[in-house]
């Protein structure tokens, strides 16, 4: 810690108060005190905020929230200061999320940040309390989003949100008031239908075990009619009712003349359904009707859990828009500032964007010039510099210490981060819908078992019509494609759970029937095959120099300054440094950042400078030949140099970059040779991409650097060799991750990146994607046993139903058999297992 | 027969009426959020029994 004396810097000043954490805790938040607080009374304030909201809660009588967070084993977040809310009462922002109820009493809903616990839910919803006017609040845990009802006259909304921003939660705008109605209806159909269905395949089921058992017992005429006019009944209702969404998609499907997963299914309900009427009609016994219904239900289920997954994924699409500030600074006429929705942004207006913050809409400097950090657009890793008159993109991030203006030129749907939403909505609503192994079998199935079974029927009509209704009846029941269905759920839904305590999320089964094939992997290469950030390669000349260079680079944000200070704090306790460690710590001032360039100081009266080669010899340093070519080498390595110069003299070179992972090479020599096509794509500079292509020993051809995020789509659009998969850690990889057939999430990367992604990776190995990989392999191979195994008994039992040889009670014995099969194979298999084992420990590191 | 005749009709009358049960449920948005009822009744006490009812202060 000699380091943190000398300096201000803010990130070793917090390791010094860990440090001394066990001796004085913020009677609010249960973090640590600063060192420099003094006070002799029990509670213990770490800042202003804290104090006032723990003089709050006790003023309302909410203390108990303090006891109830150490209950629940967390602790209160900390208050959000200054955090301006008052977008929120603009008339633009409240047309379109604010909805009035009667008697000016106001509605809105809105995103949550910082929920964690029940306490958490407690106090958010004692809320009314604390505000006056405030009528009712109510959180939803599951999609942190918390509803709020106020009287307009008595408070507003951006006094609510400042509340609740004062405990250390952080609201933010979700979808508008129309969209979420709407889903709110969706959710509701699905719900009734999948009701109906269920009620009815239930009876239906009843009936007809009534109807089996009179095969073999007797049933008087009348009554056996009566069953059947019920079962026509009821599964008409189901098929008609609940079953319209098969019927509309086949109707759809016919009038485009494009073959669709439903049309079968539809045909199979029609042919089952008239078949079973015209039978009942001539006083025949023809009981499909319970596998009908059944279908029905089954079906709707599958698809409302996918309706469901679709909208979480376009609900998360407004995250990326998140990213852009919803707010902007405009600047009024008379020089003031004004806080408005991005919404309220109109063409050639003047906004000031903060130092630090992200930029709220797409526009043209009116600054001199700034730097910025562009890795949510395009990848890029270093900052960008872009000069007055220069286009600037809404969700880039300024660096440096200024403020800037821009004339803005495009705000709200209409820029680029917006642009790229879009893009992912799109890639989404166009990729081909999943028609699951099991699904696309199970409509032609039921199809071709009621045609036999009508022929069949037919055929017996002939030989001995009295025998028609026994084996039309026992070739259904060992038909039913119960074992069929049973298969393929059974085994995604216990390869799923086994991948995810490997650490690898699976948004769902389609997601292992498409990587299970061979085809193209597409990488990403910044934070994917590589680490994602800086880190100093090598060091050429005196290693002592980077010491003073840490000291000096802790007043700086760049990535290169930070790498250099991490370098340091890593490397400090090696015995080449043990003589710096009984050295007092120099104090540095005259400290001088400039951007992009590098960084100069005044350590113990020697004039230090740490930069890029230009800045260090602007001013005519020297440098030994030595010292020369570890420049050019690390140029050459596909490493950006940074000199260390000491009064003119330069002392040290580190090379900067950012490193490989160490198991991206055999990763990507184990993709090829098990027949993968594998691609390098990267928002960086075509150099470095090319380098990084070349050590994972990926072809040329399949290395694009410098691709913008639509780049990066038409490379997936390009290939050939399906299924493409595209594996990326930010948010500039996500259109192309949506229009890949499997989009992977390597790392904790953005949450807009995790909701996105079909697979999300947790434990950052390469490694874990080529256990996938493997893992989906299996999986399929177990459905497909289990197909055959199911198929064969169909087969077998059908063809001896056929011919009389198994009565229809036997055969209802029989059913269950092939079920069990099934089931004991889809759990014995092994998945994940062997490649997974060494991994766990990696996901745990 | 004529048992049978009365029973099944019954039968899925009750059948319709727990269905029609299940639909006001739904319209009612009893279905809308399934966590959040499970962590809050652990929090009974008079601050959440006062929602609503700001006139008391």
């Amino acid at each position: 810690m000699t380091l943190a004396v000398g300096t201000n810097q803010e990130s070793l000043i917090d390791e010094s108060i860990r440090e001394k954490s066990s001796q004085a805790l913020c009677t609010h938040c249960g973090q640590a005190m600063p060192k420099s607080f003094q006070t002799t009374s029990v509670e213990k304030f770490c800042c202003a905020g804290c104090e006032a909201v723990w003089l709050m809660l006790h003023e309302c009588g909410l203390e108990k929230y303090y006891a109830m967070q150490t209950a629940e084993g967390s602790s209160p977040n900390r208050p959000h200061r200054n955090s301006s809310q008052a977008y929120l009462d603009h008339a633009e922002f409240q047309s379109r999320h604010v909805q009035t109820l009667d008697d000016d009493r106001l509605r809105a809903e809105l995103r949550l940040d910082g929920l964690k616990c029940g306490a958490c839910l407690w106090l958010l919803e004692a809320l009314p309390r604390l505000e006056r006017g405030l009528m009712n609040s109510r959180v939803d845990l599951g999609r942190s989003v918390i509803a709020l009802e106020w009287v307009s006259a008595q408070t507003s909304l951006s006094k609510i949100a400042q509340r609740i921003a004062a405990l250390g939660y952080q609201v933010r705008p979700i979808g508008t008031l129309a969209s979420r109605q709407e889903w709110r209806r969706q959710d509701r159909i699905w719900l009734i239908d999948i009701a109906v269905a269920g009620a009815i395949s239930g009876n239906v089921m009843a009936i007809a075990f009534a109807l089996y058992g009179a095969q073999f017992s007797w049933m008087d005429d009348p009554t056996r009619q009566f069953l059947q006019w019920t079962s026509v009944l009821l599964a008409a209702i189901a098929v008609l009712w609940p079953g319209r969404l098969f019927l509309r998609n086949a109707m759809n499907a016919i009038r485009a003349r494009r073959p669709h997963m439903d049309l079968p299914i539809a045909l199979a309900l029609a042919a089952g359904l008239i078949g079973g009427a015209a039978t009942t009609i001539a006083g025949h016994s023809g009981v499909y009707f319970e596998s009908i219904s059944m279908l029905v239900f089954l079906l709707l289920v599958g698809r409302f859990v996918q309706f469901r997954q679709q909208r979480s994924a376009r609900h998360e699409i407004e995250l990326i828009c998140a990213l852009v500030p919803q707010t902007a600074r405009r600047v009024s006429p008379d020089g003031s500032l004004e806080e408005i929705p991005t919404d309220a942004l109109r063409l050639g207006d003047q906004i000031e964007i903060p130092a630090g913050e992200s930029v709220s809409a797409d526009g043209l400097m009116q600054s001199a010039y700034a730097h910025f950090d562009m890795q949510l657009l395009t990848g890029e890793s270093c900052p960008v510099r872009r000069n007055h008159g220069e286009c600037v993109f809404a969700g880039v991030r300024l660096l440096g210490e200024s403020p800037i203006r821009i004339d803005v030129t495009a705000s709200g749907s209409k820029t680029r981060a917006a642009g790229i939403a879009q893009m992912v909505e799109d890639a989404i609503a166009k990729r081909p819908p999943t028609v699951e192994f099991a699904n696309r079998i199970a409509g032609w199935f039921l199809l071709v078992v009621v045609v036999m079974a009508i022929a069949v029927g037919i055929c017996w009509w002939f030989i001995d019509p009295s025998r028609v209704p026994s084996v039309v009846v026992a070739m259904l029941v060992v038909t039913c494609p119960c074992a069929l269905g049973l298969a393929t759920p059974l085994t995604m839904v216990s390869s799923l759970g086994k991948a995810a305590r490997a650490g690898i999320l699976i948004r769902g089964g389609d997601v292992l029937e498409r990587i299970a094939k061979r085809g193209t992997i597409v990488l990403d290469k910044t934070g994917t095959v590589t680490e994602g950030s800086m880190r100093v390669m090598s060091v050429v000349g005196d290693c002592k120099s980077v010491r003073l260079a840490a000291l000096l680079e802790a007043h700086s944000a760049h990535p290169v300054g930070k790498a250099i200070v991490e370098h340091w704090h890593n490397h400090k306790h090696e015995s080449l440094f043990e003589e710096c460690a009984s050295l007092a710590t120099p104090v540095v001032c005259d400290v001088q950042e400039f951007l992009g360039q590098g960084i100069a100081g005044t350590i113990d009266g020697q004039r230090l400078e740490v930069g890029s080669v230009g800045f260090v010899t602007r001013s005519g340093a020297t440098c030994s030949a030595e010292l020369l070519s570890g420049c050019q080498s690390s140029v050459v390595e596909g490493f950006s140099p940074a000199l260390i110069a000491l009064d003119g003299v330069v002392v040290a070179v580190l090379a900067i970059g950012d490193p490989v992972r160490i198991d991206a090479a055999d990763f990507v020599r184990g993709l090829q040779m098990s027949g993968w096509s594998v691609w390098l794509a990267s928002g960086d500079l075509s150099q470095i991409t090319n380098k990084v292509g070349s050590a994972l020993g990926i072809a040329p051809s399949q290395v694009r650097g410098a691709c913008t995020p639509e780049e990066k789509v038409s490379i997936i659009h390009s290939q050939l060799l399906r299924p493409v998969v595209m594996v990326g850690d930010g948010v500039n990889d996500l259109p192309a991750m949506a229009a890949a057939d499997v989009g992977i999430a390597v790392r904790q990367g953005a949450q807009a990146t995790i909701a996105h992604a079909d697979v999300a990776l947790t434990g950052g190995g390469l490694r874990q994607v080529m256990s996938l990989i493997e893992g989906a392999q299996r999986t399929m191979r177990t459905i497909h046993i289990n197909f055959a195994i199911s198929i064969a008994y169909n087969a077998i039992g059908g063809t001896l139903a056929a011919l009389g040889l198994i009565s229809p009670f036997i055969a209802a014995v029989l059913m269950p058999l092939s079920g069990l099969t099934v089931t004991a194979v889809a759990l014995r298999m092994p998945r994940f297992s062997s490649s997974a084992d060494p991994l766990r420990s990696g996901v745990r590191q | 027969m004529t048992l049978i005749v009365i029973a099944i009709p019954v039968a899925l009358l009750i059948a319709a009426s727990a269905v029609a049960a299940f639909i006001w449920a739904a319209r009612s948005d009893q279905f809308e959020d399934l966590d959040t009822p499970a962590v809050r009744m652990l929090n009974e006490d008079p601050a959440i029994q006062n929602l609503g009812r700001p006139d008391e202060y």
